[in-house]
């Protein structure tokens, strides 16, 4: 009977330990998965930081040489609009539509359209990925002192100390001038000649264009 | 079981992995396509602004590259980049290449008013019909476009005997020859053009058209007249505008352009009147009433100009104006009165 009852008990004592090895075992094998996911996620996070920078990295050249594009497209039209400005009809000295002269008469006219609305004129200056002043500068008869700044108005164009009593025609600037001011601008030029109708002379000047770019 | 999670584990990572970097290349590839083809239109629209300080000049564009260019009404077009242009192009609706001609030629009208840019390439093919009371004016006009552009040489229509059946082998040879083209427009320029296109148009194969220019009864030469694209007819004025429906796709591009140039023609009357007006405030007092009737004669030539729905009509009203302008700036000025153009 006693022999009986100890081997009943160690029965249990054994079931007893085995349950509890194998509660520890378990308990080690689940940690080592822990800490397996845990490898696993870290080396996750490490590829996406790298990922993440190298992207960075690449669109950060990439803007920049986009930003260069968009500025060398932004000057090759302002050269363009340069050279062929002078020779359209619209502002062109009489008889020289090819050349690079300019009748001071047609540019006060030119402009006055513009100011009063010309949408299709606009709209053909405008045409163009940047936006862009055009002025011309009075270089030769020279202006008097002080008058190198002074908008070549009609009532002076009429006076009879034209041309030397002014010095510049502004032809054009965009509509939102106010934004445009904070802005990297370029400032390209060209010889022109310039015709004065009314006293049927000629004179030379500076056709300007400021090309208003993104940096 | 473990190792099988593994497997999902590392497969979704993977998939994961190529969706985030074929989408993240075919969304770059799209934007840099789109940067090429702004590019591109914005450079070929600086190109054409360019040439707009010639008189006459051709010459071709280089895309370096196969190209698809489209144009259609007043825009230009490069894969899914449209691009407004002002300039006054007449162009076949596509134009596909390494590089295409370009032609431009100031048109005037009494003064210069702006370019006409003619496009085309060699898979497109004119050719020019004529009869005995168009031939001198043909040759005159071929000539001018041979300078710039090789054409096949004008043919005179004839019809009923062997003359007939020797023109009707013709168009056989001419058609046959251009099977391939994407497109051969024939040009019947003729005093009586509607009998002889009747004629034409049923022989031609399907990428043939056939558009016709007669002058205006009124006309002493062919300065002035009418363009048909089948129904749809449509003034033109000067052979800048003949050779405009020559290389346009089709009567609305046609209508279009002759819209800019009217507008363009209104524009630049605009600044002349403003020109008159100055020189009268200026120095009208030593020179008559010349300048104020020069002003009058320009108001009047505008509001001519300005007429939305031109007609024949108002053509010959325009012609009658700008010829006496014409007259009135050569006869009333010089000395120390200078010309207004």
């Amino acid at each position: 009977m006693v022999a009986l009852s100890s081997s009943k008990l160690n029965k249990k004592a054994s079931l007893k330990a085995r349950f509890l090895e194998c509660i520890k075992l378990n308990f080690i094998h689940n940690k080592k998965g822990v800490i397996e996911m845990m490898e696993t996620f870290m080396i996750l996070f490490v590829v996406f930081i790298l990922i993440g920078v190298s992207m960075f990295f690449f669109f950060k050249f990439w803007w920049g040489s986009a930003t260069e594009t968009h500025k060398e497209v932004c000057l090759e039209h302002g050269t363009d609009l340069l050279s062929s400005i002078a020779r359209m009809p619209d502002i062109s000295c009489p008889g020289s539509e090819t050349s690079a002269c300019i009748d001071t008469a047609k540019l006060l006219a030119f402009k006055a359209a513009m100011d009063t609305g010309g949408a299709t004129r606009r709209k053909a200056l405008e045409s163009g990925v940047c936006p862009k002043t055009i002025t011309v500068e009075q270089v030769y008869p020279e202006p008097e002192r002080g008058k190198n700044s002074t908008e070549c108005a009609r009532n002076l164009m009429t006076g009879p100390d034209f041309p030397e009593n002014c010095g510049v025609w502004s032809v054009f600037e965009p509509k939102d001038m106010a934004k445009l001011k904070n802005r990297a601008s370029r400032k390209i030029a060209t010889p022109v000649s310039l015709y004065y109708p009314s006293k049927d002379s000629y004179g030379i000047g500076k056709l300007v264009i400021t090309v208003y770019t993104v940096t | 079981m473990e190792s099988v999670f593994k497997y999902i584990f590392a497969l979704i990572v993977g998939a994961m992995f190529i969706i985030f970097f074929v989408s993240f290349a075919m969304k770059y590839m799209g934007t840099a396509e789109t940067m090429e083809a702004n590019e591109l239109v914005a450079g070929f629209d600086d190109y054409l602004l360019l040439r707009t300080g010639s008189r006459d000049a051709t010459g071709p564009y280089d895309f370096s590259a196969q190209t698809t260019i489209e144009f259609d009404v007043g825009k230009i077009r490069s894969g899914t980049i449209s691009r407004d242009t002002s300039r006054i192009v007449y162009a076949p609706a596509k134009l596909t290449g390494k590089s295409i001609s370009i032609w431009t030629k100031r048109w005037a009208f009494p003064y210069p008013v702006d370019n006409f840019f003619y496009m085309t390439n060699d898979r497109v093919k004119h050719i020019i019909i004529y009869e005995p009371g168009s031939a001198e004016f043909v040759h005159e006009l071929n000539d001018e476009i041979n300078d710039s552009y090789r054409m096949d040489s004008p043919r005179k229509y004839e019809a009923g005997g062997t003359r007939g059946e020797a023109f009707n082998q013709y168009l056989t040879a001419v058609t046959s020859r251009y099977s391939t083209a994407a497109k051969i427009r024939f040009v019947v320029v003729s005093t009586g053009a509607n009998a002889i296109v009747n004629a034409i148009k049923p022989k031609l194969p399907k990428n043939a058209d056939i558009i016709s220019v007669s002058k205006d009864p009124d006309a002493e030469g062919w300065e002035y007249g009418t363009v048909k694209f089948g129904d749809d007819e449509a003034p033109y004025i000067g052979n800048e505008m003949i050779i405009g429906a020559m290389f346009t796709e089709d009567f609305s591009n046609y209508e279009f352009n002759l819209k800019r140039a009217m507008q363009r023609l209104v524009d630049v009357t605009e600044i002349y009147t403003g020109k008159a007006d100055y020189l009268e405030a200026s120095i009208g007092a030593n020179c008559g009433n010349d300048y104020n009737l020069m002003k009058s004669n320009l108001v009047n030539f505008k509001s001519a100009a300005e007429d939305r729905t031109l007609d024949i009509n108002d053509v010959r009203l325009l012609v009658t104006r700008a010829e006496g302008i014409k007259e009135a700036n050569k006869q009333s000025f010089g000395g120390g009165c200078p010309v207004i153009f």
